[in-house]
């Protein structure tokens, strides 16, 4: 296993809190994951596009991720990150309603996760990076949820030495074809649309080696499986990273209709 | 709601419904009544009124009868001033001109008194007027009562008795009037016959805090520049300290021998006096700024300030790593703003329509329209990414209440599993169709039926067919 990874998936303080600390949430984490602040994630949605440009990013992974990630900072005191949140590239840049549903049971909530969030849009790719590499390098800033698209090696390393010194979580999106490429992000992470029960949605992202050769050790868990649930009646989201949704739950085919 | 002469010709009436005047005048456009946008106008024109008279207040009367009107007028005092224009009816025939290239209608009056000169400005027959000391009683006879500046309620008493012009209530008693109606009746008719003084509140221009340095003969040496423009900051610094203020707007100039001056403005987005911040602003500006043949002078000045209000820390509380937090992201936003313009970042304000596309709306950080409330959003399950505007795609239903089974997407056909709607969305009918057509008014009504519907690669995707058109499009991905 790379021994990068193996240091990564044992330190505690880098989980995710389980759902003992967070009753808010359902998050119940079926391993580790390991994700924290001062990395930079690189983040491939896997899929078939009919051309280069019409890329998308898991923007529903990321931000909850983010807002996760965030969460933990502040709850368990031992983080002292900023709070904002900052998008870059309008291709990131999610809908409202996801913001202010993944806030919780509140009606009215979202307002403040809305509000934390700064949007950029650079004109040239060049521009983008430098606003990624400030906004890493940002104690202010909580979290970066950016378009990476075109990061050679050179500027990886950049991001992650502003991520480092700025105590930020750097989540960036990158199109598929984009994986083979040297990187010197702390993790990579391939996600993929799955349907994990009839008619829910839902994604399996796994954890690659930062240099995309898709290593990992035996025991380590390195897929995990997210299922988006909207409640209806309260407003809102969640990201639940439940065992039950674990693998070899398979979606059922054939063509079916739910009227809404 | 009010109009323009042009919509006036039209047929408009100020007062009417906005639906009644598009019905009257459908090519007019309308804007929403903005008081601090008003606010903000008066003062820019009593600044701009400075060039005629030393002594410029904006008129703090409202304009009409409703308790919400704001004040749009100006007084002038032109004592002294007005043989500068080659007489006082010249005075008001160049006011009238300028006023009328600025895009402004304007009615005016001289008058030995604020308060005759106000009543003939608004209630006079001729839009300029002009009254002398000893005929203001009989200019004013003939005005209503209104024309007095009395409030609404005290105006409507005087109707309700009959007492409807100037000079049938100079014929009542004032001991009977002061009974009847109070003290604000006798004062306004004191001011405007001039016998009680009115003072103005003028409009009290502040210099901003400017330092400067002259250098002795021209340098071409940047490195020289650069230090002197970074003393020259500190001292402005210290400035700043003394009236417990920070920068938010400075401009840096650079006087060049046998050339123009040339400049660069900073904006931030909070007050700011920390020399290390401002010259980390600067110094990249600078770098971009020609010499030409030698600098010989520079100016730095602070044409926008604000008071920066002093923060209570707690002795217990773990808040100054949050003070360091919020400086730093200030900081942060500070270089971004000064390197893009504030036009490329945003900050999301949802707007109040229930047009997917329309609510989402950003607006640059630090702008007027942040501090408006944005709108309450509904929620409701959406797309996590949501395009600017919905792609045309091809699609088969069944039925037409039933989710495609097919569609044709970016050049890629999907044979849909999953699917549930409709959800129907119908835009403002003064929008445009999602194909981009039928832009003028009550042509670009859509009507939106919206399904959510899974492709065989667990994907799902946000699609609707527009029953004016019959197309579909795709809004968005659940990604």
């Amino acid at each position: 296993m790379n021994a990068r990874l193996a240091k990564l998936l044992e330190n505690p303080r880098l989980r995710l809190r389980t759902a003992d600390h967070l009753s808010a949430w359902p998050v119940r984490v079926s391993g580790q994951f390991p994700i924290a602040a001062g990395e930079v994630h690189e983040w491939f949605l896997s899929g078939e596009y009919p051309a280069r440009e019409d890329w998308y990013p898991p923007v529903t992974v990321m931000a909850g991720v983010a807002k996760k990630a965030l969460e933990n900072e502040g709850r368990c005191g031992e983080g002292r990150g900023g709070r904002k949140v900052v998008w870059i590239g309008r291709r990131c840049w999610p809908a409202f309603q996801l913001l202010k549903g993944l806030a919780g049971a509140n009606l009215r909530g979202g307002a403040g996760w809305l509000s934390q969030g700064l949007f950029l849009d650079p004109a040239t790719a060049s521009e983008r990076y430098w606003a990624i590499g400030e906004a890493l390098a940002c104690r202010g800033v909580g979290a970066v949820i950016a378009d990476g698209s075109g990061i050679n090696a050179v500027v990886s390393r950049r991001l992650q030495l502003a991520a480092e010194a700025g105590k930020v979580l750097g989540l960036i999106a990158r199109p598929p074809w984009e994986m083979g490429m040297a990187s010197h992000a702390a993790g990579r992470w391939e996600v993929r649309s799955r349907e994990t029960r009839p008619g829910k949605m839902g994604w399996v992202i796994k954890l690659a080696s930062p240099d995309g050769s898709g290593q990992r050790g035996q025991d380590a868990p390195s897929d995990w499986t997210l299922e988006w649930t909207y409640q209806v009646f309260r407003g809102t989201g969640a990201l639940d990273l439940s065992p039950l949704v674990g693998h070899g739950v398979a979606g059922t085919p054939g063509w079916r209709e739910r009227a809404g | 709601m009010r109009c323009c002469p042009i919509a006036q010709s039209a047929g408009v009436v100020p007062g009417m419904t906005l639906s009644e005047g598009r019905a009257i005048c459908p090519e007019a456009q309308a804007e929403k009544f903005d008081p601090f946008k008003s606010r903000q106008a008066m003062g820019l024109l009593a600044k701009w009124a400075l060039r005629f008279s030393p002594v410029v207040a904006v008129d703090p009367t409202p304009a009409g009868r409703h308790p919400d009107d704001l004040p749009d007028g100006l007084l002038l005092d032109i004592t002294g001033t007005a043989h500068l224009f080659g007489g006082e009816a010249l005075f008001m025939t160049e006011i009238a001109q300028r006023l009328k290239r600025l895009g402004f209608g304007a009615r005016m009056a001289i008058g030995p008194t604020i308060g005759a000169a106000w009543a003939l400005a608004r209630f006079g027959r001729h839009p300029a007027a002009k009254v002398d000391e000893g005929q203001v009683p009989e200019a004013l006879a003939p005005l209503p009562v209104a024309a007095l500046r009395l409030t609404q309620h005290v105006a409507a008493g005087l109707q309700e008795v009959g007492v409807e012009k100037v000079q049938e209530l100079l014929r009542l008693p004032r001991g009977s009037v002061l009974v009847r109606f109070g003290e604000e009746v006798l004062l306004r008719m004191d001011q405007a016959f001039g016998r009680a003084n009115e003072l103005l509140e003028p409009l009290r221009l502040c210099e901003p805090i400017t330092v400067r340095r002259f250098f002795d003969g021209q340098t071409s040496q940047l490195e020289a520049v650069m230090l002197a423009a970074k003393e020259l900051l500190t001292e402005l610094c210290a400035k700043l300290l003394e009236k417990e203020s920070g920068v938010r707007g400075m401009k840096l100039e650079w006087a060049r021998i046998n050339s123009p001056a040339i400049s660069r403005e900073f904006v931030l987005s909070r007050p700011n006096r920390d020399v290390k911040h401002l010259y980390g602003l600067m110094h990249p500006k600078m770098e971009t700024m020609h010499m030409g043949y030698g600098v010989e002078g520079i100016t730095l000045s602070a044409y926008w300030s604000e008071r920066i209000p002093h923060t209570q820390t707690g002795a217990w509380e773990q808040t100054e790593w949050e003070n360091e937090h919020d400086e730093a992201y200030n900081g942060f936003l500070d270089t971004l703003v000064n390197r893009w313009g504030n036009g490329r970042v945003l900050v999301a304000h949802p707007a109040a329509s229930h047009v997917p596309e329309a609510a989402r709306r950003f607006v640059p950080v630090g702008g007027a329209a942040e501090a408006d409330r944005p709108a309450e959003m509904v929620c409701i399950d959406r797309p996590a990414l949501l395009f600017e505007r919905p792609e045309q795609a091809e699609g088969m239903a069944l039925s037409p209440d039933r989710p495609p089974a097919w569609i044709r997407w970016r050049g890629r056909e999907y044979v849909l599993e999953a699917g549930t709607g409709p959800e129907r969305i119908v835009t403002e009918w003064w929008g445009v169709l999602a194909n981009g057509r039928g832009n003028k008014p009550g042509g670009g009504m859509s009507t939106r039926d919206y399904f959510k519907v899974q492709t065989g690669g667990a994907t799902w995707l946000w699609v609707f067919r527009e029953l004016e058109s019959g197309s579909w499009f795709v809004h968005g991905i659940w990604a």
